[in-house]
């Protein structure tokens, strides 16, 4: 067994990349934190970005790559994606997104745990321009911690940055019993951290939820961790704004389908959104007042817009998305800063989402405007390191360029 | 247009005529017709003549007017070109410089009405999940024509749509193609002389509802156990239709000759001389028997190449044709035989993965089929991407273009207009912009491929269904009232 797997592992050290080239972006139209694109220089080195804008210049000898008439902007983040945790949603096995059972609170459920780096849907979504997610728990009423993911790496402790960023939970159809139970959840776990020592000497009073789950809710209780609802209806948002107030959580809510009919309370109460510009009509019963200028509203009432696609298989929308928002009246610049330095913020990544000196180098070159359907991505650089952009499709589409494709011609003989 | 004139007459004559119901059959088909008379329908509204002028048309039909017109009358497209139109009396003239116009466009997979919003249990009417066969189930009678989708859906450009049963079953039952228009029963909407469907499908989905169920299926063997008996019983079924059919040919060329001159004594009348009554109808088999016939159409739901393939051996061993084969994640791996058999195949633009059926989906499938001389459709299967088909195509075309497959603006757009026309049955009526077709169109803000795009103006037979400049009370009655601003 030792024998078998040494020969794997020294692969694996092997194949980490070396230190990030530097490497100079130049004569491009770069996207700039919350502006509209302009020309200039980006230079990267050492896997940060060490200058960008007009004047930007390279301070040593670096690969200077000629990007006239490109876009060059920071890498596109999903801000709420089963990327890596779910490969094929109807095969139980290769799903980790859902701690399951029947238990309704999972908060010590983590989904970097499960985050494999090596899913096939990765390369994918970094062929739609997408190099972080956050990897998000699904299932229950409060589904457990989220991770921030780099899409780079092929071990866990490279791909995962920051586990929890969040936790993830989910009002379900009955508003009224959920908040109960997050009432009663968050009272445990202010009780049981000031009981604690009691607890572990039996002379506490007993607790519904595990111990595990209750310390994994601290930091929430504590102002230091952010909650992520996910809720539609306009009159669940204004509860869960509520709610929020009364038991001093830092919340996003998720979904807001009807975010427009409340805007002015979640910007007063700043509160951020996670939107899918997709979902308006009454899909759903709690989506009855969705609108296209859903996320349009939003903007134009202060509230922290973000653009997120759910799935991992489609992160590679997420541009779509953000250009559906801004053909119904988001403006460009928001719309962009909603599927990169919005999320980053939402998650207090400090240094991700954004083209400017000393954060991190994910970005990525287009042939034009990022968020336009013919816009082809040309080159994605994550933490510096320029990826090969090739996927499990993409080799699909080579063999079968030319039929037969599988049955290949008998090998000749030895 | 010619070849459907016929049928359409026909069919206008059955919608108006007032058949007795206990009247006799005279044929299969003729009972089978007579499920389809509307008694909903409301008198045709005049269609008004009108020139689109200073706009891009795009034809879908090879051409590119920039600037072109088109100039309808009576609901139909009377011509097409480039540059000013020809004097037009009567017609009111619409400007739509800097804009584009198109062909309506045409989703063949759709679900809206027998799955509609909100997506309310109670509503749910599009998976007849009682059998793994259940071929004399209609669509059109699940179609609730309030779905608000379809007013969504027609402000996306989309103006013709195939309304699908589910996929739970192997046979699913008749689909029904709809015109986008507000009615108050399905029948009203149904495409005048468009042929029935029949939704088919392979692979996991019949296998996961009824694996776990009495009498299966549960592998894929069991998936075309269960279709080849069906139309085994099919073919017997419409051998005894036909052997009462021609019973009756025979009996009446025999009433309608003189007697005969010898003078014999008359026979008490026997059983025989009876008129025979029709075998009993069976509503599946008379569905499938019409498949047989060819009159109704085949749209099969399969992903996996080689589950295709099991499908068109079991088509060619029953003698009947696959129409085209939907989702089709794989159908870029055999290209060839679908090209050679006429097999359009309608898929998605970048669906994909989410079970291991769907795990081989590539962006270039519609392109890499296309170049094949596959009739190559994208579709929606969702009552979300029923409302930008054009940025779907958008994406086909950028995805063939990456990959450097060549398919033109045209082939593009035809992705979403003439082909699934043809995979409907309907190309002789919409999918392109030319004369003496139903004057189906979209005026767009902008090129339809680009994400920014939105439609503006969306006809139907000539007549406006939506302009987005003046909206009104909403189509359906289940929205009224719930639009209250905060």
């Amino acid at each position: 067994m030792t024998m078998r797997l040494l020969p794997a592992m020294m692969l694996l050290v092997a194949a980490l990349p070396a230190r990030a080239e530097c490497v100079v972006l130049e004569g491009g139209q770069l996207v700039l934190p919350g502006q509209k694109p302009s020309a200039g220089t980006v230079v990267i080195d050492g896997g940060v970005i060490v200058a960008a804008g007009a004047n930007a210049a390279a301070a040593g000898p670096c690969r200077r790559v000629a990007v006239r008439g490109r876009v060059v902007t920071a890498g596109l983040i999903g801000a709420s994606s089963t990327l890596g945790v779910s490969e094929i949603d109807l095969e139980a096995a290769t799903r980790e997104a859902d701690a399951g059972g029947t238990d309704p609170v999972r908060a010590a459920f983590r989904a970097a745990d499960g985050y494999n780096p090596r899913s096939v849907l990765i390369p994918v979504a970094r062929l739609g321009g997408v190099t972080s997610a956050v990897v998000a728990p699904s299932g229950g009423l409060v589904s457990g911690q989220a991770a921030w993911v780099d899409l780079a790496g092929g071990l866990q402790t490279s791909a995962v940055r920051r586990a929890p960023v969040a936790i993830f939970a989910s009002l379900g159809e009955a508003t009224g019993a959920s908040l109960s139970m997050l009432r009663e959840l968050l009272d445990d776990t202010r009780s049981f951290a000031r009981a604690r020592e009691a607890w572990e000497k039996g002379q506490s009073r007993d607790y519904r939820w595990k111990r595990l789950d209750l310390e994994a809710l601290r930091p929430v209780v504590e102002g230091k961790l952010p909650l992520v609802i996910a809720a539609d209806r306009a009159s669940d948002i204004d509860a869960l704004i509520a709610f929020a107030a009364e038991e001093k959580v830092r919340i996003l809510i998720r979904g807001a389908a009807e975010g427009h009919l409340v805007a002015e309370r979640l910007a007063q109460a700043r509160v951020p959104v996670i939107v899918d510009p997709f979902v308006y009509g009454p899909g759903e019963y709690d989506q009855i007042h969705g609108r296209p200028e859903n996320a349009a509203r939003l903007h134009a009432a202060g509230v922290p817009l973000v653009i997120a696609e759910h799935t991992g298989h489609n992160l590679r929308k997420l541009r779509q998305l953000a250009g559906n928002a801004v053909r119904d009246g988001l403006p460009w610049e928001a719309a962009f800063d909603a599927i990169t330095r919005a999320p980053a913020r939402a998650f207090s990544m400090v240094g991700y989402g954004v083209l400017e000196k000393g954060a991190i180098a994910n970005v990525v070159v287009w042939s034009g405007d990022p968020l336009e359907i013919s816009t082809q991505v040309e080159q994605v650089f994550v933490h510096g390191r320029a990826i090969e952009l090739t996927s499990r499709q993409q080799e699909l589409l080579e063999r079968y360029r030319t039929l037969p494709g599988t049955p290949r011609a008998a090998l000749p003989l030895p | 247009m010619r070849s459907t004139l016929p049928l359409l007459l026909a069919l206008a004559a059955l919608a108006t005529s007032q058949a007795p119901a206990q009247e006799m059959v005279r044929s299969r088909a003729d009972a089978e017709e007579r499920g389809h008379l509307a008694v909903e329908a409301l008198p045709e509204e005049p269609a008004s003549s009108f020139v689109l002028r200073g706009g891009t048309v795009l034809t879908a039909a090879g051409q590119r007017f920039d600037p072109g017109f088109v100039v309808v009358t009576d609901g139909r497209i009377a011509l097409a070109g480039p540059g000013e139109p020809p004097p037009t009396p009567g017609a009111r003239s619409i400007d739509i410089s800097g804009q584009f116009v198109t062909p309506g466009l045409i989703d063949a997979h759709s679900h809206l009405g027998v799955y509609p919003a909100p997506d309310f249990k109670a509503h749910s009417d599009g998976n007849e999940m009682t059998a793994a066969v259940t071929a004399g189930v209609w669509a059109e009678h699940g179609l609730w024509p309030q779905d608000p989708g379809l007013e969504l859906a027609v402000a996306g450009g989309t103006t013709t749509m195939l309304v699908l049963p589910g996929s739970a079953n192997l046979i699913g039952g008749r689909g029904v193609t709809v015109h986008m228009v507000p009615a108050r029963g399905s029948r009203a909407m149904r495409f005048p002389g468009a042929p029935d469907v029949l939704k088919m499908a392979c692979g996991e989905n019949p296998k996961r509802v009824y694996g776990e169920k009495a009498g299966g299926p549960s592998t894929r063997m069991g998936n075309l156990r269960g279709q080849r008996e069906a139309f085994f019983a099919a073919q017997k079924y419409r051998e005894e239709w036909q052997r009462w059919s021609e019973k009756q040919e025979r009996e009446r060329g025999r009433a309608g000759k003189p007697a005969k001159p010898k003078d014999r004594p008359a026979k008490p009348k026997d059983k025989e001389e009876e008129p025979a009554l029709p075998p009993a109808r069976d509503l599946g088999l008379e569905t499938l028997a019409e498949v047989l016939d060819g009159r109704v159409l085949v749209e099969a739901h399969c992903y996996r190449a080689d589950d295709m393939l099991n499908l068109v051996q079991l088509a060619e061993e029953v003698g009947f044709k696959i129409r085209a084969f939907h989702h089709a994640l794989e159908a870029y791996k055999i290209r060839d035989i679908l090209a050679a058999k006429e097999i359009a195949v309608a898929t998605w633009a970048d669906w994909w993965g989410f079970k291991i059926e769907a795990f081989d989906g590539i962006e270039q499938n519609a392109a890499l089929l296309a170049q094949a001389g596959v009739r190559a459709v994208i579709k929606s299967d969702s009552s979300v991407d029923i409302q930008r088909l054009n940025q779907e195509a958008g994406k086909a075309l950028a995805s063939a273009e990456r990959a450097g497959l060549p398919l033109t603006e045209d082939d593009a757009l035809r992705l979403v207009t003439a082909n699934p026309a043809w995979a409907l049955g309907i190309d002789a009526e919409v999918g392109t912009i030319e004369s003496g077709k139903r004057a189906d169109l979209v005026v767009w803000d902008r090129h339809p491929f680009s994400v920014y795009s939105r439609a503006r103006l969306v006809f139907v037979d000539g007549r406006l269904r939506y302009d987005r400049d003046r909206r009104g009370a909403p189509w359906s009655d289940f929205m009224l009232g719930q639009e209250h601003e905060p």
